[in-house]
């Protein structure tokens, strides 16, 4: 089964972003084809591919008093709409009005206007995720002071208008939180994993603290939604996750009986979350769920400390990068190894020579895969 | 919990503000209801003189701002909210040591300030919009500057011109005065749009920082003319601000709301701060520097007096994310990495050391780093501002898209639609996928020719009494373990050849035999152990349960497998090496798997003698159990065997036939594996293949419905019409929707979907099959004059028409409209 080399080929880009400070997310729509920046200079920023690999500044605003940590996108059912949150301990929704600028001067700048600014926070919103559709426009938040917010908008025509549902207060500082994406309404209640960035503090001195009345010293913390008692509850703690949590994500589940949860921490970790088939049908009645959690892969190679992890629509694989500025890919393979499959390495422009102006285009190999005929995807 | 090298005291009331003695041995606080002075200890504040102390307590004790003489040991002067300026000498003996009253604003004087060479002179700044320099020695007003403003909320004399001093006011202007002209100020200009609330002059630069409620720092270079050199932006109205000593480029600010932390920021770097001192509760009135970098003095509305050492700051940029990544639908990444990262190790190791105090507002507070670490962050820092913004696009083939246009999921029986799928599969290098549906193929079209037209839903039947003498049961394999010799495998290949099925050419046939869809997963692995009793329980279901006509035997070896199928793959096999010969093998152990131990049986069946020796049972169970294991393990197949679930691996080059049935064993029954192969390509990410077999399967599907739970079919259609959508392939979800049998996934199409008509002569929206508006109703053909069904042409010019044949007829004999308008009508 050669594998056609020229498949194989990531064609590596530049894109002159050109925000003032750090760029702290980028987000793809639902369809993959705009993308959303958001930095510290405050801006939020939209790019539209032109089809042909090119991507083209369509809007960029200044949407915050604070550095902007986390961009998300709606469903394009509810229009084109994201959010952001900040450190100026908001989040807002914007909304796409529009294509102002028909005429030339402006060429194609779009004009996206705030929706709603979500002031429940005391502390830095640290990330901001829209729900899965089929629940209706949700949104959920969560703060530096560890209270997850979820909220509603009840009129998806009326995005000036949401609702605080729910608020859980965590008692620990939330970085980071992931909506499990299941469409299948039955079997996965709604279900949220948040990734907690407090830092461990039995190695300090130990001195002080009254340890933290939580059970389980673990950082990722999975809640699900009770139809029945209509409350969000705390139904496990990973307790195989004791470092910081830097970024979490769910992997899409198009049909797995199980969910895949990607967590960036001092390594790239993929857990596998089974849901216990006995105690599913006692979920239905507000029993809590028990799962099978179960770490099937732990990931070092980026050194220190990993930032982010993100997978692909089919959950198949998972990009991550860390502290040593590469992205790597990981993928499962035969028996259900997972293996880095391609890095792509960012290299620091050394000493304080200008940062190269031209996009250019570079090409990295993806590693080929061992019995790749036993794998569906390829 | 206040880190070890904080120290804080607490009194009774908030302080306004703060003011350091010349060497900072000394500070005094000032509020509405506090006026002290502390000696700053290396461990503690100990209180040395307490000035709000005598019989009328009036409001000339209660302070908005204080300063303390940067000539004179004792000498301070407080701004009174009533407008007072109070002049006090600690020297004096006795409890009270005011040592003079100015009371010459109207109202609340919002700061005062000694001149930094002359000890007898202080200015102050008023709400009534005026400056007023005062004498001390005279006791009396030397100058009154008016700035024309409504009020304003900050003096300082300039460190680098004696006589110059900067005002800002709060219509957002900042003022330059010569402290020796009170006619008119030197310089003037509009800094923020809205009020400033503080200035502070750089210590070394001509730089000149104001503070405002815009939420900006602005740094103004101030020689010939103001040029705004830097801007500062902070989540808060900023109250105060402060240059760090010794640091061109590092100011310190705190707001006025919100926000209760004191930051440090890098003017070069104006998005973030360098550092965060978060230990206070309540919002930050004043802050000071201890003459060196190294630590400050803070007070809040919280009653809390703090010395902040540098080292014990907060770093937010080590919290704050510095990575992007992002996979797109279509696979690209996007990466946005910081261009020159931060010095790494050293500092993110420490970085997670200490809480900071503050229960429930929690900022990201680093707590120590070493000194190094931190230097070499603040080196770091100005530069590291900048992303680099990669992305990295996909390979551009995508076998998922090529399949999911080119499958076929309806209008032909399932065999057919299998085997065309089965071929796109293959030209997409799926060949897992394709495996599937060679199975699906297979079985279906089995049933097919059994019934001689789509076979329904299940074939129930009793097995016949008087099964007809049959060939013996071949079970090839094309493949071999790895490890045996080649010699085995020929002999094999020979044997299958011997065996193979009525058209005298090696059938690759697989005896798969049923089993329940709970013993799939575990059943195999028990490995050996389990063969024997694993069988015999599949066998012994079977025959209570699901029994197809062993005839169907016969059928089937009629019409093998197409060429393609089999002659591509099954031939090849004898010659071809070892280990081309093992990923075959590999690919049929995963349909083994499936079937549990009934994988095993091929082995026996293969040679002539055991089919018969099986089956002379009438249920066949007990032959085909007892026989099964011994041929088996000699044929050194097992232990592959038990693999084939685990790895969920399926699909071969390999073309592979199941047999159906036996003449003694029960019908084989694929429904089971089927399910479990599913499940496996859903489990393993691809949602493709489970949903569109089921589709294909049409009424066959509900053999899988006992192993199949609708909601997970539900969820595989929604996952598979997700991806459809997220590639922009409506035609073909839309499809998936139509076809769905799932009622939630077929209303999808249904969900906020409604039809309008448009009337065409009136142009009203209607819901009715006509529109009652004048034309009374639907169109009527000019020619005929019958109501028009379907295609209605007419004429741009007047609006008459009808059928399209009539009106085209009509036109081509005459000139004018059929309706008499005596319009020249012209039909395009």
């Amino acid at each position: 089964m050669g594998e056609l080399t020229a498949t194989n080929l990531f064609e590596s880009q530049t894109i002159l972003a050109d925000h003032k400070d750090l760029i702290h997310d980028v987000a793809y729509d639902f369809y993959g084809e705009r993308m959303a920046t958001c930095s510290s200079d405050q801006y939020v920023k939209v790019w539209d591919s032109d089809g042909n690999g090119g991507w083209r500044l369509t809007a960029s605003w200044k949407a915050h008093h604070g550095s902007v940590w986390k961009v998300t996108w709606a469903h394009p059912e509810f229009g084109q709409v994201i959010a952001t949150c900040s450190f100026d301990r908001t989040a807002a929704i914007w909304e796409e009005v529009g294509d102002t600028a028909a005429s030339g001067s402006e060429k194609g700048l779009r004009t996206w206007l705030k929706r709603s600014n979500l002031v429940d926070s005391r502390t830095s919103v640290t990330d901001v995720k829209f729900g899965p559709k089929h629940l209706g426009l949700l949104l959920v938040t969560c703060s530096a002071d560890g209270i997850i917010r979820i909220y509603e908008a009840p009129d998806v025509m009326n995005l000036a208008q949401w609702t605080l549902q729910h608020e859980i207060p965590t008692k620990v500082s939330i970085s980071c939180l992931s909506w499990n994406p299941s469409l299948s309404r039955v079997v996965h209640p709604p279900m949220l994993a948040v990734g907690s960035d407090e830092p461990n503090t039995t190695n300090a001195a130990a001195s002080v603290q009254g340890d933290k009345t939580t059970a389980c010293n673990g950082k990722v913390f999975i809640y699900e939604y009770s139809e029945s008692s209509r409350r969000w509850t705390r139904t496990d703690c990973l307790s195989s996750v004791q470092e910081p949590v830097n970024d979490i994500a769910f992997a899409p589940n198009l049909g797995r009986s199980f969910h895949l949860l990607a967590v960036a921490t001092k390594d790239v970790r993929i857990i596998k979350i089974e849901p216990i088939a006995e105690s599913a049908a006692a979920g239905n009645n507000g029993a809590a769920v028990r799962f099978k959690c179960e770490v099937v892969a732990a990931f070092e190679e980026h050194y220190s400390c990993v930032w982010r992890v993100c997978w692909n629509l089919t959950g198949t694989l998972l990009a991550s990068s860390g502290d040593d500025c590469a992205v790597r890919l990981w993928k499962m393979q035969y028996l259900n190894q997972w293996k880095c499959v391609a890095v792509f390495k960012n290299e620091p422009v050394p000493g304080d020579s200008p940062p190269q102006s031209r996009p250019h285009t570079t090409y990295i190999r993806m590693a080929t895969m061992a019995n790749p005929s036993h794998m569906p995807f390829h | 919990m206040i880190p070890s090298n904080t120290i804080c005291v607490s009194q009774e009331g908030p302080a306004n503000a703060l003011a350091l003695n010349k060497d900072c041995s000394q500070v005094v606080i000032a509020g509405r209801n506090v006026f002290k002075v502390f000696s700053i200890g290396e461990n503690d504040f100990s209180e040395v003189c307490n000035l709000r102390v005598g019989k009328n307590l009036n409001l000339n004790f209660s302070s908005i701002d204080v300063a303390w003489s940067t000539i004179e040991e004792n000498t301070l002067a407080t701004a009174a909210t009533n407008g007072a300026v109070v002049v006090w000498n600690l020297g004096r003996s006795g409890r009270s040591k005011q040592e003079h009253v100015f009371s010459d604003h109207k109202r609340t004087v919002n700061k005062v300030s000694f001149h930094l060479t002359e000890p007898a002179l202080l200015i102050s700044g008023s709400q009534d919009g005026m400056m007023k320099c005062f004498d001390l020695r005279m006791k009396e007003v030397a100058r009154t500057f008016i700035s024309n403003t409504e009020s304003i909320r900050d003096v300082q004399f300039s460190p680098h011109q004696a006589h110059s001093f900067a005002a800002v006011s709060e219509n957002g202007n900042v003022q330059l005065w010569d402290v020796r002209r009170h006619e008119r100020c030197l310089m003037q200009f509009t800094a923020h749009s809205g009020p400033v609330f503080a200035c502070d002059w750089h210590p070394e630069q001509p730089w000149l920082a104001t503070a405002s409620r815009d939420k900006t720092i602005k740094v103004w270079d101030i020689v010939a003319k103001p040029n705004l050199e830097h801007t500062i932006y902070t989540i808060a109205s900023v109250g105060h601000v402060k240059w760090r000593p010794q640091k061109t480029y590092q100011v310190a600010s705190c707001a006025l709301v919100l926000d209760c932390a004191v930051h440090v920021w890098d003017v070069r770097r104006p998005h973030v701060p360098l550092a965060t001192f978060a230990e206070h509760r309540d919002v930050t009135t004043a802050i000071a520097w201890l003459a060196q970098p190294h630590s400050f003095l803070s007070t809040s509305r919280d009653c809390s007096l703090y010395r902040h050492r540098f080292s014990s700051a907060a770093h937010p940029v080590l919290w704050a994310n510095p990575h992007g990544v992002c996979v797109s639908a279509r696979g690209d990444v996007a990466h946005a990495a910081p261009e020159r990262p931060l010095p790494a190790l050293p500092a993110r190791a420490a970085r997670l050391e200490r809480l900071v105090p503050g229960l429930g507002r929690k900022q990201p507070t680093a707590g120590s780093l070493s000194a190094g670490a931190q230097a070499a962050l603040e080196r770091a820092f100005p530069g590291g501002a900048a992303s680099t913004l990669l992305r990295y696009s996909a390979p551009p083939h995508n076998a998922l898209l090529q399949c999911a246009a080119h499958y076929r999921m309806r209008g032909a029986p399932p065999h057919v639609l299998a085997e065309h799928n089965a071929n796109v599969a293959r030209a997409n290098n799926r060949h897992m996928a394709q495996h599937v549906w060679e199975v699906v193929r297979c079985e279906y079209a089995a049933r097919a020719a059994g019934r001689g037209s789509p076979a329904p839903a299940r074939s129930r039947e009793p097995p016949r009494p008087e099964p007809p003498p049959l060939p013996p049961y071949t079970h090839t394999y094309n493949s071999a373990v790895e490890e045996e010799p080649l010699e085995e495998v020929e002999e094999w290949a020979e044997t299958q050849f011997h065996n193979s099925g009525v058209l005298g050419k090696p059938t690759l046939s697989i005896y798969i035999p049923p089993s329940k869809p709970s013993k799939h997963a575990r059943s195999l692995d028990d490995e050996n152990s389990g063969w024997v009793s694993a069988a015999s329980a599949h066998y012994v279901d079977v025959d209570a349960a699901d029994w197809t006509l062993p005839e169907e035997a016969f059928p089937l070896r009629s019409a093998p497998p197409p060429p393609h199928a089999l002659g591509a793959h099954a031939t090849p096999a004898p010659t071809a090496p070892p280990h081309a010969l093992r990923h075959d093998d590999k690919d049929l152990t995963v349909h083994r798997s499936s079937g549990g131990g009934g994988g095993t049986s091929p082995g026996g069946s293969s040679s002539p003698g055991s089919g018969s020796s099986g089956s002379s049972g009438s249920t066949g169970s007990n032959g085909s159990a007892c026989t099964a294991p011994p041929n088996l393990e000699h044929s050194g197949y097992h232990h592959h065997n038990n693999m084939h679930m685990e790895e969920g691996g399926e699909g071969c080059d390999g073309g592979l036939a199941i047999r159906v049935g036996d003449n003694r064993s029960p019908q084989l029954d694929v429904a089971p594996l089927l399910a479990a192969a599913l499940r496996q390509h859903a489990d393993l990410g691809d949602v493709q293949t489970p949903a569109v077999v089921m589709l294909v399967l049409q009424d066959h599907r509900s053999d899988l419905f006992p192993y199949i739970e609708e909601s997970l079919q539900e969820h595989w259609l929604l996952g598979y019409i997700e991806l459809l959508q997220r590639h922009k392939l409506w035609n073909i979800a839309t499809e998936v929707v139509r076809s769905a049998w799932v009622g939630s996934v077929w209303a999808v199409s249904q969900q906020s979907t409604s039809v309008a008509l448009c009337c065409g002569r009136c142009g009203r929206r209607w819901r009715r099959a006509a529109c009652d508006c004048a034309g009374g109703g639907a169109a009527v053909c000019a020619v005929c004059r019958r109501v028009v069904r379907g295609l209605y042409a007419w004429c741009q010019g007047c609006g008459h028409g009808g059928h399209l044949a009539h009106m085209r007829a009509w036109l081509h004999r005459h000139q004018l409209c059929p309706a008499g308008c005596a319009h020249r009508c012209q039909l395009a």
